[in-house]
């Protein structure tokens, strides 16, 4: 079987409770996933890259038996995930985003030794494989600390660690450099390339632009538990077009822009992103129909909405600008 | 290399739920060493308990049976029992609460152990507490009351302490799986020792209960336990033939163990159907 994972039309509908006062609550219906497909094949790094809430972890939790579809099927390995979930564990490592997860009073090692035996690992062979993840994650100095005095870079080494503890040959990563500092999460990345290296199949969820287009050798687009889009970075960004972005870094970029810009001639999209809120400075990406046509079109319509530019750059679409191609919103909002 | 088989009760291997039985031992000891206030408040509340539960007894007896050696021996037996109850509900309830608050069960429940046995964890150091607290009681109520503790069938106490052991895990995995499901269980599980204890004639013999009572104490497994203990003990009359009653104990150990296991399973399931597994 070439296919590592396949999903097919995965729902999944979560009730939650809206307090309206002490007494009284209203039942709300949500819907996570809304006939979510898309298949893996063995060896390579498939990104599910969405918002928030898109529905991302709720994925990864049904193909790692946490659970029950509503509809729909998966395989694992070739493992029906409700039928056989049993034989889908045993070939899945699974690191979930939390910083709790692990035994505070215990020593990173002795947190890996007690799973190390729930996965029913022989005790030589599992201190063996004990150090060799301790090594892989660059933790083997710190293994004998107690838990509760690691950072949260060295609980998500400790938890990839985990994953990798009985050699899977699956890996589903949930969003595994969130929260991290700028080396913790580069160490990361190269840990998860190195996986690949190895033959392992990585699915990771993320909603880091960035760390999709770098990682991945397929990223599935999600928003509001649908699958919008499957393919290579370079193919998804080829949807928006090159030529066709043109980042313009702005002062006092007010809330209108994209109303008062939407008469420049062929302009498709415009999204703004405030990085300093006092001087309303940030940058302006806009996204035109079949290439830049006029700079010059542009940079009057943003004098005559009282912005002043910084820089103006033609550039490479981004998985963002595909992102809010395909849904009209960006990564953050939904 | 070899990994976890399937998570069904019946496939899965003694040898297998034994390694996993000492890896939550170890991880339990382990965690207990660490929390020296854990090892000091065993010490320091043990006697407490028995004083809180011995006065009120004590006030409703007259004073002249204050040092019968039957109330000492009574009592006794009763506290060696109240801890055994205390340890399937604390041992048991507790670790699940504990793994929900500190986000490892999804961790725990992403292998193939066997779902009762990871939440035993507990048990091995309240086995150690049950031990000392045993011990404990020995020597204050012979200090207190100025008699012996006497046994009379050594071998058969044994016997009846191991099904009562059996009987508390399995009713602590019943009260676990509840935990499982409410999360947090406030006083229920303090409580809950409390009514057991008073309805299933712990300190004295059912006999002495209001008769609507007596139907719950019926149907209480530690009613039979308290009273096969009793009896092997001390001497004291049986509320049902010998031989039905040690039947009865032992089929509600396997019982109640494969309700708890089965219970377990339940709740898991559900929680992966709401989406509550993880919710703390």
């Amino acid at each position: 079987m070439e296919e590592a994972i396949v999903a097919e039309g995965l729902v999944k509908v979560f009730y939650t409770k809206e307090r309206k006062s002490l007494f009284r609550s209203v039942k709300r219906r949500v819907e996570a996933l809304r006939g979510v497909s898309f298949s893996v094949r063995r060896g390579e790094i498939f990104g599910l890259l969405g918002p928030n809430g898109a529905g991302k972890t709720t994925t990864i939790k049904i193909l790692s038996t946490l659970l029950l579809p509503d509809a729909g099927e998966a395989w694992v390995n070739g493992f029906h995930v409700v039928k056989e979930a049993s034989r889908v564990r045993e070939c899945i490592g699974v690191s979930l985003y939390s910083d709790r997860g692990f035994y505070w009073k215990l020593t990173g090692r002795e947190n890996l030794r007690y799973f190390a035996y729930l996965y029913q690992m022989p005790r030589r062979e599992a201190e063996k494989r004990i150090n060799e993840v301790l090594k892989l994650v660059g933790l083997e100095n710190d293994a004998d600390r107690l838990v509760e005095e690691y950072s949260t870079g060295m609980k998500s080494k400790l938890n990839f660690a985990r994953a990798l503890l009985h050699d899977p040959p699956i890996l589903f990563l949930d969003e595994p450099t969130i929260g991290l500092d700028p080396a913790s999460a580069r160490r990361v990345r190269e840990l998860i390339l190195e996986m690949k290296r190895q033959g392992k199949t990585v699915l990771l969820t993320t909603h880091n632009m960035f760390e999709a287009e770098l990682l991945c050798d397929r990223v599935a687009i999600i928003n509001r538990g649908r699958i919008v889009a499957i393919n290579t970075p370079s193919e998804l960004k080829r949807r928006v077009g090159r030529n066709n972005v043109v980042e313009v870094e702005a002062l006092n970029i007010p809330p209108s822009a994209a109303e008062a810009l939407s008469s420049v001639r062929g302009l498709r999209r415009i999204y703004t992103r405030i990085r300093d809120p006092a001087s309303s400075m940030g940058e302006l990406r806009l996204i035109f129909e079949d290439g830049v046509d006029d700079l010059g079109d542009v940079l009057s319509a943003i004098s005559r909405a009282g912005m002043k530019v910084l820089s103006v750059k033609i550039v490479e679409p981004t998985l963002e600008d595909v992102f809010i191609e395909l849904t009209g919103e960006k990564l953050g909002e939904s | 290399m070899r990994l976890g088989g399937g998570a069904s009760f019946l496939s899965t291997s003694l040898l297998k739920v034994l390694r996993e039985l000492c890896a939550a031992a170890y991880v339990g000891v382990r965690i207990y060493l660490r929390y020296p206030m854990w090892i000091l408040s065993d010490l320091i509340t043990s006697p407490l308990w028995a004083v809180v539960i011995l006065l009120p007894i004590l006030l409703f007896l007259p004073p002249e049976a204050w040092g019968s050696g039957v109330v000492a021996q009574n009592f006794f037996w009763g506290m060696v029992l109240w801890y055994v109850v205390s340890t399937s509900l604390m041992g048991i309830g507790s670790a699940v609460r504990s793994e929900q608050q500190m986000g490892t069960l999804e961790q725990l429940l992403l292998t193939n152990a066997n779902r009762a046995v990871l939440f035993t964890r507990r048990l091995t150091f309240e086995l150690f507490s049950l031990t000392l607290n045993t011990a404990y009681m020995y020597v204050f109520v012979q200090l207190l009351f100025g008699k012996p503790i006497t046994v009379e069938n050594p071998l058969p106490v044994l016997l009846v302490l191991a099904a009562a052991m059996a009987i508390a895990v399995g009713f602590g995995l019943i009260y676990g799986t509840l935990i499982l499901w409410i999360k947090n269980p406030g006083a229920l599980s303090n409580i809950l020792q409390f009514v057991i204890m008073g309805l299933s004639g712990i300190f004295y013999s059912i006999r002495g209960l209001p008769a609507p009572l007596q139907y719950i104490s019926y149907a209480l497994p530690f009613t039979y336990v308290a009273d096969l203990l009793r009896h092997e003990a001390m001497g004291t009359p049986t509320l049902l033939p010998l031989h039905l009653e040690y039947l009865l104990v032992a089929a509600l150990a396997v019982a109640l163990n494969a309700a708890g296991y089965l219970a377990i399973l339940h709740v898991e399931k559900r929680l992966k159907r709401t989406g509550k597994l993880g919710v703390y």
